[in-house]
């Protein structure tokens, strides 16, 4: 090992982070090198003097004032995070109020579309979101439509609820029958309002494939009540108007 | 207590000893008092994060002075265009120098070129390893020990001939 190499390895060798191979060779050439090995003694003592004159030199420093109050008022700066550090409140603001719309979206509401929509500001989105093809059918003036989703499934033919519009003078039911023979008798409505039979008015039908779809005219139920449509003498589904 | 107030309460006495490291990491004053101020707000933000409490703040919040100027210095050094100062060594040093170093070392310490300075400052005052020291200025640990070996003898040199220009320290 060449003497200049030893001398460049010094600082590393006095801390013990060289390889132990290295730190042998060093060992050997400061063992049968005079000039290296003084070279090492003076640069081991001179190292721990220049780190102490250092670090005392550090020990006597004083902040200038001036600095120190732009330190303070920069710490006040920094107490109100930019918002890009504080997206994850946002984010969790959000989740919230997505969670919220979610619930909202899925359960079973008893407010009609008329009432929904005309809450102040955000009534006619939330109608839109909360009964998306809720129309009032045309021979149904100033009709509420509800949007249902009840069903009821015998004998493989499934019942399903999914609209009722009712004005002043008469109350719609819009049920869709699948699977099965679906003949005068099976498509029989029959409906209860709080123990109570309704009037039926007549009925027409739209078959599409195996889907017939009933339209089934009544007399009007007060809004809020529990009615419960039975079909066919089988089926049966329980909904708000 | 506000977390400001307890904040300040370990940091203030600190404070003199944080600007002069930031001072000999980068070289001048002004540079000192920028970086001492991004590793201050750092160091509040990260507060909450603290473990082991007053007695381990000294450490962590040099940790974290010294991590944001050798961050400047990095990009500093990028956009200096010159020779390696190795080149530039004087090996003309006598081996058995007085070591008159002590008080007088940050005076020959800042005489040196900014590569050499730190280099010294990191190894000598903030007692990194040199492998540690690479890694923060991003260069080869090979160039760390030559610069380590000719910034010492330059500093010898200038501590014994009585070159080191004196400049009122703080």
């Amino acid at each position: 090992m060449l003497c200049d190499q030893v001398q460049i390895e010094l600082d590393a060798y006095f801390t013990s982070s060289l390889p132990p191979e290295a730190e042998a060779a060093i060992d050997s050439h400061l063992a049968s090198c005079q000039g290296c090995a003084e070279e090492a003694a003076t640069m081991r003592e001179f190292g721990h003097n220049l780190s102490s004159g250092l670090k005392h030199w550090v020990d006597q420093g004083v902040c200038p004032p001036e600095l120190m109050a732009q330190l303070e008022a920069s710490i006040c700066g920094a107490r109100r995070q930019p918002w890009w550090q504080r997206w994850p409140t946002y984010a969790g603001i959000a989740g919230v109020a997505a969670v919220f719309l979610v619930a909202l979206l899925s359960v079973r509401l008893n407010f009609t579309v008329g009432q929904v929509a005309s809450l102040p500001f955000v009534g006619s989105l939330a109608a839109q979101l909360l009964y998306p093809n809720a129309e009032a059918p045309a021979d149904l003036p100033d009709a509420t439509v509800v949007k249902v989703d009840g069903s009821d499934e015998q004998n493989g033919v499934k019942l399903t609820v999914d609209q009722i519009a009712t004005n002043m003078y008469t109350m719609r039911v819009r049920y869709l029958l699948r699977g099965g023979q679906v003949n005068a008798r099976a498509i029989q409505p029959e409906l209860m309002a709080t123990n109570r039979s309704v009037p039926f008015r007549g009925l027409t039908t739209q078959t599409a494939g195996d889907v017939v779809t009933v339209t089934a005219d009544f007399d009007p139920v007060s809004p809020g009540q529990p009615i419960t449509l039975t079909v066919g003498g089988t089926l049966h589904v329980t909904f708000h108007n | 207590m506000t977390a400001e107030e307890q904040f300040f309460a370990l940091y203030k006495p600190e404070a003199g000893r944080l600007y002069r490291i930031a001072w000999a990491i980068l070289g001048n004053e002004a540079d000192a008092g920028d970086a001492l101020q991004e590793a201050t707000i750092r160091a509040y933000r990260a507060f909450d994060q603290l473990k082991g409490g007053a007695a381990a703040f000294p450490a962590w919040m040099r940790r974290i002075l010294v991590n944001t100027c050798t961050q400047i210095l990095r990009k500093r050094m990028r956009v200096i265009p010159v020779g390696r100062p190795e080149d530039f060594a004087d090996d003309q040093v006598a081996p058995d120098m007085a070591l008159a170093v002590d008080s007088d070392a940050w005076d020959a310490v800042r005489e040196l070129d900014e590569r050499y300075r730190a280099v010294v400052v990191l190894r000598f005052l903030n007692d990194l390893q040199l492998e540690d020291i690479a890694t923060a200025l991003d260069i080869p640990l090979g160039t760390v020990k030559s610069r380590l070996h000719t910034a010492l003898k330059q500093l010898k040199e200038r501590l014994q001939t009585g070159h080191t220009t004196r400049r009122g320290a703080m």
